[in-house]
């Protein structure tokens, strides 16, 4: 009793909210602090042009490092929806039975390294940037039963794998010394498979097991000349290019039919 | 040497998409069919994405149908009145089969009927026309044991009687209206155009000669993928105009070599190369069937032709 006000126990839901109050506050203490924004990489191509005869880019992408740290870089696109079709075991076969919606893969993930990223950093901070397959499909969000998660987020990756949209390439980001620190280059193949957007290459710093550093640099992929007109006609004015797409091959058919016609004519003429 | 699609918005190798239309185009031109069975895999192997493979495919089958009628016009081998009424059949049943589609998706498990449709009808009217065809070709073909009496009868009693001169057959207007229907649902089910479907039927069930069968038929291809492409066009926005008229620039000459390698080949010599298409399309299907997928998702193939 405090001047004659008696003290009653708090209420249980009020001791459980300070709790957790307390909790989140000692761990935003304890945890890692974010890395620090560094200078953006210089990357040649800025933006990569999908002309005629586009086949893929190779892209150039250096920056400096202090001395002593390590360079992982990841091309990223934003994450998407995408529906596929499930195959299933029926009997002694496989048939497709039924659409998986998968929502939160990144449509590009493309990974370089000055060395193998679990030598690099500690799994923690692996999976806080998501800089490795586990920790990349982890958050991915595949519509199977729970116990087939794990599978298909797995064969998810292997898809994107195999049309070249995702990839782990370590040991490919070159280190050297330089008067302030290293220098890091990094030369890589931007995929003809991979869609037009915005992307973004981020750089992270390593030290000790952690990341200490982060830039990242925007990367444009768009359509130009020809293809950009076409594409556009074809979503801009559909009817106009469905009437012109059945011309042009109708043409292209009795064109051709008119064009070996009088090259039998010659024949026979011979 | 690489070309950027713009609709697809990808890169592929150019002499691979005009190889392989060269490929189809020959079977188009031989055979009359769209070969859309065989080419829509073929650009899903070679990297386009399934829709734009289904809705381009159609168009660059207008151009081979295009250049294959032509020639087949010139050979005399084109029934137009045929045509029309196939036409007006095959697009009927097509739209039934299509509603029949969205009914069994809805029920379930579609996917297992239409293969096994695929499988069954394929495997049946294959094996039928090896079979005969070979009979024919050792001049061993039994008397058929059936009285055409009576169904000649009940045919020539449906109204709507017609000549067809350069076929040479006089049918009623629903004979091969109806049967073009059952085709149009069934290539509809099947995800195909129907020539391999509607060349053998008009050969056996309406007495047409082979040749002037393919003709027609390619006749009929070149309306239904026209209004297909358009359909796409403006619907899914899915044609790729670059990538169809590289298959069409293969598929063009092809179907030249095709409808003249046709001349020299016997009615019953075409029927056993279609009918050996067929079984090996069947056999592929089987043993993708059993086999175990590489992947257990897969892309999702909308459209068609």
């Amino acid at each position: 009793m405090i001047a004659g006000i008696p003290l009653r126990p708090a209420p249980v839901p009020f001791l459980c909210a300070g709790l957790l109050l307390g909790c989140q506050i000692c761990r935003a203490a304890l945890a890692d602090p974010p890395p620090a924004a560094r200078p953006a990489p210089a990357l040649n191509p800025q933006t990569v042009e999908m002309g005629a005869f586009f086949d893929g880019a190779r892209v150039h992408l250096e920056g400096v490092a202090e001395a002593g740290e390590q360079v992982i870089v990841v091309a990223r696109g934003a994450e998407q929806a995408e529906d596929f079709n499930r195959k299933r075991r029926w009997g002694p076969i496989w048939i497709s039975s039924g659409r998986v919606h998968v929502t939160g893969g990144p449509s590009v993930w493309l990974l370089f390294s000055s060395g193998p990223v679990g030598e690099i950093l500690k799994p923690h901070a692996i999976r806080l940037h998501r800089l490795d397959r586990a920790s990349l499909t982890a958050p991915v969000h595949v519509a199977v039963e729970e116990h087939e998660t794990s599978l298909f987020r797995s064969t998810y990756f292997d898809l994107k794998r195999s049309r070249q949209l995702y990839a782990e390439q370590p040991g490919t980001v070159q280190l050297r010394p330089s008067a302030s620190g290293a220098a890091y280059t990094l030369d890589f193949a931007w995929p003809r498979t991979a869609p037009p957007g915005s992307y973004r290459t981020e750089v992270y710093f390593c030290r000790n097991g952690e990341v200490v550093g982060l830039s990242e640099a925007p990367l444009k992929v768009v359509k130009v000349g020809l293809p950009k007109t076409i594409a556009e006609l074809s979503t801009g004015r559909a009817s106009l290019y469905g009437i012109l797409c059945i011309l042009a091959a109708a043409a292209a058919g009795f064109g051709m039919d008119r064009v070996v016609g009088l090259m039998g004519g010659k024949r026979h003429a011979h | 040497m690489t070309i950027f699609l713009p609709v697809a918005g990808i890169s592929v190798n150019l002499f691979v998409l005009v190889g392989a239309g060269g490929v189809v185009g020959f079977l188009s031109g031989l055979l009359g069919v769209g070969g859309g069975f065989l080419l829509t895999p073929l650009l899903i192997f070679i990297g386009i994405p399934p829709t734009i493979a289904a809705a381009s495919d159609s168009c660059q089958i207008v151009a081979a149908s295009a250049s294959g009628v032509a020639a087949h016009f010139r050979f005399g081998n084109v029934d137009y009145k045929m045509g029309a009424v196939l036409l007006l059949g095959g697009l009927t049943g097509g739209r039934i089969g299509v509603e029949l589609i969205h009914v069994l998706r809805a029920l379930g498990n579609a996917d297992l009927l239409i293969t096994f449709t695929y499988i069954v009808v394929l495997g049946a009217v294959g094996g039928a026309m090896m079979i005969n065809c070979i009979w024919v070709l050792r001049g061993a073909l039994p008397e058929p044991h059936r009285k055409p009496v009576r169904r000649v009868t009940f045919l020539e009693k449906l109204p709507l009687q017609m000549d067809f001169p350069r076929c040479r057959v006089r049918h009623s207007f629903f004979v091969p209206f109806f049967l073009c229907v059952l085709v149009g649902m069934l290539a509809a089910i099947m995800g195909v155009g129907g020539g391999f479907l509607m060349v053998p039927m008009m050969v056996y069930l309406l007495r047409i000669p082979a040749h002037v069968a393919v003709g027609t038929d390619l006749f009929q291809i070149l309306f239904t993928c026209a209004g297909v492409t358009y359909m796409q066009a403006t619907t899914n926005f899915n044609v790729d105009i670059v990538l169809a008229l590289l298959l069409a620039a293969g598929s063009t000459i092809g179907a030249q070599i095709g409808a003249r390698v046709s001349r020299y080949l016997r009615g019953e010599q075409l029927l056993i190369i279609l009918a050996s298409l067929a079984l090996a399309v069947v056999g592929r299907m089987i043993v993708g069937l059993v086999t175990t997928p590489e992947f257990l998702l897969s892309p999702i193939a909308k459209g068609g032709h």
